[in-house]
């Protein structure tokens, strides 16, 4: 029983129940008007280590983008091309630092957010011809940086301490 | 610790390459099906489909924290409940003045009416139904009602309260279906500005106070006033209220409506199957 929860089919596991857990609060709790679910989970799949899916992951990724599309009422596509972003900065991000090296790992991720933030503002300027309120979007994104030391923390601890 | 060589390395085995490449393709299909969604809406009937399973999985795996949350909003509630009921003496009092003017104001319109044999268009079905979730987030708001096909509604059905309107029906599922709030950056909303019926369009800017663009004149209008539906374009019925005046805004040619309802504290909503009558007597 000991082995099965630092099995790595475990941790797979764990990590879609996770994802599922969080799509779904994201919909379901009011305090979602000041923490974005969709950041966090993406946080997650940006923390994250690696995946027993290998090559199927990005699939599965783009399956839970899905999901959270058809509850939550994005586009269909919107969660999936975030989710997929914030995969592909992970790998990005591993040329440069391994999992143990925050530091590195939160400029890309600082930086990704304003990627993200930018794509965003001006995709909905251009769709919807609405000027949204910078500031609004701003406070959420920089929750996100507070809380991705202890998120990464939680995620080494998860991948790394447990396989020594 | 793995150095930058070792890593270099690694971006050139095969796995990593291939979930790099699966990611950008994924990455631009999802982008497609972004832009054809929010051009073209071919999804409706599959998102429709199979959101009614989700929800049922969704509900049951949030469950706990559903809880949480309505354990602490309890004990938020029971803080509050000598202040409401402090208010909600006050307000009774005043309640039973304004039901008889009111009275007397609809006998009075009901006169005007038929002496100048204006065409009603008030005679429309409704139903009230539950408020399952609000879905709202940082850039789109909506809510899940517990009404759908099944109770004869269809898409654009207008959704009210008590208080006012509240948006409209935009999709439609067999027992579940999206109300699209008046907060929302896709909704527009053709309103009147009661006093000196000044016409614009209310537009959602995801904030608590939507916007009206589009007005002609803007020297006439003043805080307060009272902003209802025009009943252009024949999706919302005439006359309902919105909101008041909040702000104006002389540069950018808007103003800011205080709207009149607050989603998040309300359980149930109205929804109006409005159709006009065509018939002229």
């Amino acid at each position: 029983m000991e082995n099965f929860f630092i099995n790595n089919y475990f941790k797979e596991f764990f990590f879609h129940l996770t994802i599922l857990f969080i799509i779904s609060i994201s919909a379901f709790l009011k305090i979602n008007n000041y923490f974005d679910f969709l950041l966090i989970a993406s946080l997650i799949i940006f923390a994250r280590n690696k995946s027993l899916l290998f090559s199927y992951y990005p699939l599965a990724l783009f399956t839970w983008g899905l999901y959270s599309d058809v509850l939550i009422g994005f586009p269909f596509g919107y969660s999936g091309v975030i989710f997929l972003f914030f995969l592909f900065l992970k790998e990005f991000a591993a040329i440069f630092s391994d999992i143990e090296n925050i530091k590195v790992r939160f400029y890309i991720y600082a930086l990704g957010l304003i990627v993200l933030l930018l794509f965003e503002y001006l995709a909905i300027s251009f769709f919807f011809n609405v000027s949204l309120s910078i500031l609004n979007i701003l406070t959420k994104y920089f929750l996100m940086l507070i809380i991705f030391y202890p998120i990464s923390k939680i995620f080494m601890y998860i991948e790394i301490y447990n396989e020594k | 610790m793995r150095s930058l060589e070792n890593n270099s390395f690694r971006f050139f085995k095969d796995s990593y390459i291939r979930t790099i490449v699966i990611t950008i393709v994924l990455s631009f299909i999802s982008l497609s099906l972004i832009y054809i969604d929010s051009t073209k809406r071919i999804y409706s009937d599959t998102r429709t489909n199979i959101r009614d399973t989700i929800l049922a999985i969704s509900s049951t795996v949030a469950t706990p924290a559903i809880l949480l949350e309505e354990g602490f909003s309890s004990l938020s509630e029971i803080n509050n409940l000598y202040a409401e009921l402090d208010e909600y003496k006050k307000q009774q009092a005043l309640s039973s003045n304004i039901f008889q003017e009111l009275s007397i104001l609809r006998q009075k319109v009901e006169v005007y009416e038929r002496d100048l044999n204006i065409i009603k268009d008030d005679n429309y079905a409704s139903i009230a139904a539950e408020i399952f979730t609000d879905t709202s987030n940082r850039y789109f708001s909506s809510i899940l009602i517990k009404a759908g096909s099944n109770d004869g509604l269809v898409e654009d059905n207008t959704i009210v309260s008590s208080k006012g309107l509240i948006g409209r029906i935009s999709e439609v599922g067999n027992k579940v279906s999206r109300g699209l709030l008046l907060t929302d950056i896709s909704s527009r909303v053709p309103i009147s500005i009661s006093n000196n019926e000044i016409q614009g369009i209310l537009i959602g800017q995801n904030l608590k106070k939507p916007r009206v663009f589009y007005l002609k004149d803007m020297s006439e209008l003043k805080v307060g006033d009272l902003v209802i539906t025009s009943g252009k374009g024949g999706i919302f019925p005439s006359n309902i209220p919105i909101g008041t005046l909040a702000s104006k805004n002389q540069k950018n040619k808007y103003i800011e409506i205080d709207l009149f309802e607050r989603v998040d504290s309300l359980l149930r909503v109205r929804i109006i199957n409005y159709k006009l009558k065509k018939n002229i007597k």
